[in-house]
């Protein structure tokens, strides 16, 4: 039985398509699993349908009649309910406050019915959690602890529809298992539920059939009642059936030759993970790759100074560093091009002189009083090389493109010539133009000598400029590629694979 | 057995977030005791507790406020002027007297919706528009009485004098029934989502909550207790003077932060409120008999709220340590 | 996942919407070179209430009674300078102690300096490393242990209130001397001397802000704290020196409303204290932090000042002055302080 049909969604966002033709059939008691990478349209498919985001075009069928939403309150009354990762909960009230926020029971006279409220509560966690007591605070909670009571509260909304949006996230093996056996419950009560996962081999072991996203569009769907689970034909559905050659540019490059630039040694991100070894040599370009949010970025907020691990040691250029404040860092010549460059890497609502300037003013190697002359024309010196467009120094950032916005955020630090460039994800949301100029900036850095740890979600980019790959899982680099191992296939199985290594 | 089960419940007593509150409670009231003669006689609690209610009052409505996540710099001349309209209209006549109260309540509520509109719907910071509203509240106080006069039924200060059945003071009784009209509050949504509001806006925002009419209703909540004060406040002083609610703002304000609740909005208890009150009036007290110069309560006053705050630090510090 | 509307509208330059949100842009950037559109709309109040003023009070529009306002507005406008700093430097930065410290500030002097020229120098001294001490602590409060600015500082201003009264006994002495009441009141060519001092504070403090390092690092604290850790800067250490910085400003600040008005009295500088933030707030400073200049808050003081003066030329009753002062204020807000959504 049909419970869901959704046809040829659509949406953009300005000029850029987020979802191209969005297709899905969800059957009523069945686990649909949606898989695709980072920028599939995935995400944004599931927003659609969980009533947070408005299709441009298109049409969704919930229950044989047409569904137009104008909100997630409307969608949960229709029976479709979301599970975020704990956006929607308030810190100081307590789990059985926050299970029934918005949806309170009542008793006579529109009073709160408090023990009514606490009962339901204790029976929907009780299947995740039972030895949690509901008037626990949730702000006290463990991060799979949040998780659980998101989806104990999503459930005790009696959804028909329920989308589980990376669920497992935090959470471990045993933890996972709770959440499978609700979740095959709920089938038995015909109960549908779309889960989004990037783990393969929970998506085997749950799902009925899985329907793959790829470039904005639905590429397929695979029946694993009728057909086999075929892991190959996944990843390859995923990560697109051409095999990709690689342009030249890395492996060229002896980096063999040169000497050490960092050493990293025994540095664990957090208390009880493995340790992570490795080096970076002078010139070399090398990237880190796997899936997302496993340790990535906070490998490069360690280097950078801005947090600090559990424990290790960093040397570069042979000299022991301290890794308790950028400032440190900084003044050795490491520096971080940020993740998030609104957040992190610029100052929006300044011009780009001010931003182009900056490190320099913040490592002192200024006076007290700017030579402004001095600086707008090494800023200058910097647009040219960065080709920022347009080439005004007295433009206000915020209001320049991404790409260009991420050329300020790397171009700040040419002047100072950095010995290690840190970049984080630098080309997320950037155009295919811009990107191209953005890595023939770094190229060019190696050349000169800077040694670059680059961090990219989308494998293409390592594959083009990266002399090698490390690929991490849950804080550790679990696996490194050489050029002659690039393969989009390669990567994602080894990105898959190793997690699956892990113990599944 | 028995004794373990003791020990559990003491020990979760203890992590409750009023402990440390009530310890410096018994404190101040131990030090006040040794200091005030007779002050366990049913006289002089019945008249401390006279002395310590409108502030008591005064706090609980700036409470309401900071819980959403706002701060009310008008409650001083809110209150003043509900006082100074009830001064203006009363007479002895039962007509006259719920006029008068009838007319606070409009004024209040109509400067509660003020407030709750600015702040909620037009965004503005509320510690700034607050103050605003205080200036027109001023005003239209002195407009009404530009010297203190007016008339107040002798029947309020009777009143507030006597005790009912002899045992309960009318004061304590006012006080019991703030809580209780809180309580009645407690039991429906508006509560649930003062909290939600003032903890984090945008999930109260994304669980599809309306936080503009919140924010506005928890003016207008906070209103109910302006009011409970202002007639306090008559059955005190039997006139109206435009000058007189000066002190609760920042009083108050002080007040809610001792009892422990956070500015930030969204965290702490109107008992906490009520608690923080009755310890600065214990400390004005103690200042007094202690016949230190009244110029050490202010000194006082800011170091215990700093000690306060120290205090709802500390177990976050804490934690940060062991992540 | 390119979710972000804003950033893909413009990566395509040609989009016409596109164009249109840049060039809007780039149009309000040409009008800010003329300087921030609030703040010139906020100079043209003020003269519009002199205007007024003169009509309706002859006299008031008068260059001696201007000069009378702008000395007021002088004491106003140095204490918002404080205010200023500290909501540039972000965090939801805000001082609610530059009133209590202006009065800590002017009873220390008055005390120090007993009518005694001799004593001035000493008595800027002190006051100016009590006032920063002081303020260091509401800092490190702030930075160290993430109490939030507000509470903080509000808390801060209890102490100082107490420990001046502590320090005073009740009863503030001495008083101003000769020299001090000739800068309070006396007059230079015409123009108080005040207000020559407040022209100077402003040159510095314009090019404290636009043309030294110190400022430019102040500019990006306020605007995104990360990014300025990232760039190598110890923000801790800087907010705390800022808000050490707004208490020596603030009792600096109280000592020249004792050279206004020759002794001090408790509570001196109470009054001053939500002013300046409203001050802050007309002069287009973000509360936010990291945007705006002393020019906008040197607008907002002499604003507020003289909107208040033309409320007390007015035959009105004090009460009728504070209900208009009220609702203009509230006004000024609405146009001025509305919160973005976050």
């Amino acid at each position: 039985m049909q419970l869901l049909e959704a046809k040829s969604l659509r949406k953009s966002y300005g000029g850029v398509a987020a979802l191209r033709d969005g297709n899905l059939i969800c059957r009523q008691g069945k686990v649909c699993g949606l898989l695709g990478a980072n920028g599939s349209g995935k995400s944004t498919f599931s927003k659609m349908i969980s009533g947070v985001v408005k299709p441009d075009g298109g049409e969704i069928r919930f229950e044989g009649e047409r569904l137009d939403v104008a909100n997630p309150q409307e969608a949960q009354k229709r029976g479709i309910v979301m599970v975020h990762q704990h956006l929607s909960l308030v810190p100081e009230l307590t789990i059985w406050e926050n299970m029934t926020l918005a949806s309170e029971p009542q008793g006579r006279m529109g009073f709160l019915n408090d023990s009514r409220a606490k009962e339901i509560a204790r029976e929907y966690l009780s299947k995740f959690a039972p030895e949690l007591s509901v008037h626990a605070k949730v702000k006290d909670l463990s991060l799979a602890q949040k998780q659980f009571v998101e989806i104990a509260k999503a459930l005790s909304r009696e959804p028909k529809l329920l989308i589980l949006d990376e669920p497992t996230a935090p959470l471990e093996q045993s933890e996972v298992e709770k959440l499978f056996a609700v979740m095959r419950e709920l089938k038995a009560r015909q109960t549908s539920i779309i889960f989004i996962s990037h783990r393969l081999w929970e998506i085997k072991s749950i799902c009925d059939y899985v329907v793959v996203f790829r470039n904005g569009e639905t590429v397929g769907a695979i029946d694993f009642e009728t057909e086999a689970k075929d892991e190959n034909l996944i990843v390859s559905m995923i990560s697109g059936k051409e095999h990709r050659q690689i342009k030249g540019g890395p492996g060229t490059r002896n980096a063999g030759r040169a000497e050490t630039m960092l050493e990293v040694r025994e540095l664990a991100l957090r208390k009880s993970r493995k340790p992570i070894n490795f080096e970076l040599r002078k010139g070399e370009v090398v990237g880190v790759g796997g899936l997302q949010g496993q340790g990535q970025e906070e490998l490069l907020l360690v280097l950078s100074g801005l947090e600090r691990p559990a424990s290790g040691r960093i040397s570069l250029g042979g000299k022991p560093l301290k890794l308790k404040h950028p400032k440190h860092a900084v003044k050795e010549g490491m520096v971080l091009v940020p993740g998030d460059r609104h957040k992190e890497g610029l100052f929006l609502q300044h011009d780009v002189l001010l931003n182009l300037i900056y490190p320099q003013l913040a490592t002192g190697k200024s006076g007290l009083f700017l030579n402004m002359r001095r600086m707008k024309a090494e800023a200058a010196e910097t647009i040219r090389q960065v080709n920022l467009v347009p080439n005004d120094p007295g433009k206000i950032v915020q209001y320049l493109s991404g790409g260009n916005q991420q050329k300020v955020v790397v171009g700040k630090w040419l002047p100072l010539a950095p010995k290690v460039l840190l970049l984080s994800d630098p080309a997320k949301g950037v155009d295919v133009g811009a990107k191209k100029e953005l890595y023939d900036t770094v190229r060019k850095l190696a050349e000169q000598g800077t040694s670059v740890l680059l961090y990219a979600s989308d494998h293409e980019e390592l594959m083009e400029i990266c002399d090698r790959v490390f690929i991490m899982f849950e804080d550790q680099i679990v696996d490194e590629l050489l050029p002659s191992d690039y393969s989009e296939q390669r990567f994602v199985s080894a990105s898959l694979r190793s997690a699956q290594a892990a113990g599944h | 057995m028995s004794r373990l089960n003791e020990q559990h419940r003491f020990l979760k007593l203890r992590r409750h977030g009023l402990f440390p509150i009530f310890l410096i409670f018994l404190v101040v009231v131990a030090v006040n005791a040794c200091l005030q003669p007779g002050f366990f006689t049913f006289d002089v609690f019945q008249s401390n507790l006279a002395s310590f209610t409108p502030l008591v009052l005064a706090s609980m409505a700036q409470a309401v406020v900071i819980l959403v996540g706002g701060i009310d710099l008008s409650i001083g001349m809110a209150i003043t002027l509900s006082t100074v309209i009830m001064a203006a209209t009363m007479n002895d006549s039962a007509s006259g007297i719920l006029l008068g109260i009838g007319l606070a309540l409009a004024a209040t509520f109509a400067v509660g919706a003020l407030n709750g509109l600015t702040v909620g719907y037009l965004k503005l910071p509320s510690i700034i528009s607050t103050f605003a509203v205080s200036s027109v509240c001023y005003g239209a106080a002195l407009l009404i009485m530009p010297q203190p006069g007016g008339y107040i039924p002798s029947v309020f200060y009777e009143a507030y004098q006597t005790n009912i059945a002899s045992v309960l003071p009318v004061p304590l009784l006012i006080i019991l029934a703030g809580l209780a009209i809180w309580g009645f509050f407690r039991r429906r949504k508006i509560y649930r989502y003062i909290y939600a509001v003032g903890g984090n806006e945008q999930a109260a925002f994304a669980n599809g909550i309306d936080t503009k009419r919140v924010k506005l209703y928890a003016f207008l909540i906070s209103g109910v207790f302006i009011v409970l004060t202002a007639l306090v406040v008559v059955a005190q002083t039997a006139t109206g003077d435009a000058n007189m609610g000066r002190s609760y703002t920042l009083n108050s304000i002080a007040a809610v932060v001792i009892g422990g609740i956070s500015l930030q909005g969204g965290k702490g208890n109107l008992i906490g409120a009520v608690l923080g009150a009755l310890i600065l009036g214990f400390i004005s007290n103690i200042i007094f008999f202690a016949n230190l110069s009244s110029f050490y309560q202010d000194l006082i006053k800011g170091l215990i709220i700093i000690f306060a705050l120290t205090l709802s630090i500390l177990p976050t510090l804490r934690k940060k340590a062991l992540a | 996942m390119g979710g972000d509307p804003e950033m893909s509208q413009l990566q395509t330059g040609e989009a016409r919407g596109a164009g249109r949100t840049a060039s809007a842009g780039q149009a309000l950037g040409k009008l800010r070179s003329l300087g921030n559109p609030k703040v010139l709309i906020a100079y043209a109040l003020a003269v519009l209430i002199f205007v007024a003023g003169q009509l309706i009070s002859p006299g008031f529009g008068e260059f001696s009674n201007i000069m009378n306002v702008l000395n007021i507005s002088a004491l106003l406008g140095f204490i918002a300078l404080a205010q200023m700093l500290v909501v540039l430097s972000g965090g939801e930065g805000i001082d609610l102690s530059v009133g209590a410290m202006a009065s800590l500030g002017a009873v220390m002097s008055s005390q120090i300096i007993g009518g005694l020229d001799g004593n001035l120098i000493q008595a800027v001294a002190i006051v100016l490393a009590v006032g920063f001490l002081i303020g260091c602590v509401s800092g490190v409060g702030i930075s160290y242990f993430k109490v939030p600015p507000l509470v903080m500082t509000l808390a801060m201003a209890s102490v100082i209130q107490g420990g001046a009264l502590v320090y005073t006994n009740g009863q503030p002495k001495g008083m101003a001397s000769p020299l001090l009441k000739e800068l309070g009141v006396g007059r230079t060519a015409g123009i108080p001397n005040l207000v020559w001092l407040w022209i100077l504070i402003a040159v510095v403090a314009g090019i404290f802000l636009a043309r030294t390092k110190w400022g430019k690092l102040l500019y990006g604290l306020g605007t995104n704290r990360l990014t300025t850790e990232l760039s190598g800067v110890r923000t801790r250490v800087v907010r705390t020196i800022v808000y050490g910085a707004s208490g020596a400003i603030s009792a600096i600040g109280g000592m020249l409303l004792l050279s206004y008005t020759g002794t001090a009295f408790l509570d001196i500088g109470g009054t001053y204290m939500l002013p300046t933030i409203i001050a802050v707030v007309i002069g287009g400073i973000s509360l936010a932090g990291g945007l705006g200049s002393y020019n906008g808050t040197v607008a907002g003081a002499i604003l507020l000042t003289s909107l208040s003066s033309i409320l007390v030329t007015l035959n009105m009753s004090e009460g009728g002055r504070q209900i208009v002062y009220g609702v203009i204020l509230l006004l000024l807000l609405i146009a001025y302080g509305r919160q973005k959504t976050t």
